[in-house]
């Protein structure tokens, strides 16, 4: 009974801080992080492997020798960094406030395709790019952090 | 053998996405963004039974992608896995109890038309 008062207490003094400037700013750095580690892998990634070429294979050894490549060890690297960056977002926000902000990575990806490689983008993949943009800005209105039922009393 | 394999796709992101963000919040919340705070969370991670089965079910829902997209094409494979965003928020908002209103809701589904669009 005792812990349970002591952790519902826990759990509205995280709610009250995660309203504060000082939590907010730092899950937006952290967002952040995660939608560039995202966008930088993934070119690297496919850049990578398209030097590498078509892996019709299910072998395992065929795609460890695709990481002998540098692009493809960067991109992999990269998005090892936003795997771990990803989960320490949702250990601080809403998955469905990550969801749509982090679907930005959507949007840069493809401009930095029209950009860097050249990709063409159609009328339609424009009118994409401002409709996720529209959802990514919506979903950043809302507070990050809105259920903490499942955090304990938090060691640190 | 297309639908099943969106199915496992929807499924698996959704279940991954779900103990990911659970398990995440059992861990408490990362505070600083320094190298041994992320090797502190590696550890935690690896003794998390949520977040690990979190992270398998990511990657069933991944090679199950490449195998889709492998018989199907990707404006297909797109759109039918898309969807899964709305079933996913409306999952975190009655299991994860997250607060879900009119702006996350506009939020995904504005999200899954654009992806369909981005990938036409």
């Amino acid at each position: 009974m005792a812990t349970q008062i002591r952790s519902t207490s826990a759990r509205t003094t995280l709610l009250d801080q995660s309203r504060s400037p000082k939590f907010v700013s730092k899950t937006h750095l952290l967002t952040a992080i995660v939608v560039f580690t995202n966008v930088v892998g993934n070119i690297c990634l496919s850049h990578g492997m398209q030097q590498v070429g078509t892996i019709v294979s299910a072998s395992p050894a065929d795609y460890l020798r695709a990481l002998l490549n540098p692009w493809v060890l960067a991109g992999t690297c990269t998005l090892a960094v936003w795997m771990i960056s990803d989960l320490a977002l949702l250990s601080r926000a809403d998955l469905t406030f990550v969801l749509p902000v982090t679907a930005s990575a959507y949007v840069f990806i493809a401009i930095a395709g029209h950009f860097l490689l050249g990709d063409h983008i159609s009328w339609q993949r424009w009118l994409g790019i401002v409709v996720i943009s529209l959802g990514v800005i919506l979903a950043e209105e809302t507070p990050s952090l809105t259920s903490a039922a499942e955090y304990r009393e938090s060691p640190r | 053998m297309k639908w099943l394999l969106v199915a496992i796709i929807a499924l698996s992101n959704t279940a991954g996405d779900l103990l990911n963000t659970a398990g995440m919040k059992r861990i408490g919340p990362v505070e600083d963004l320094s190298l041994r705070t992320y090797l502190l969370l590696c550890l935690a991670i690896v003794r998390s039974p949520m977040v690990l089965a979190g992270i398998a079910a990511l990657a069933i829902g991944f090679f199950a992608i490449m195998s889709l997209l492998s018989i199907a094409t990707v404006s297909f494979a797109i759109p039918a896995t898309a969807s899964s965003y709305l079933v996913e928020t409306l999952l975190a908002k009655y299991l994860l109890k997250e607060d879900v209103r009119w702006r996350r809701w506009a939020a995904a589904g504005l999200v899954v038309i654009g992806v369909i669009l981005l990938r036409w």
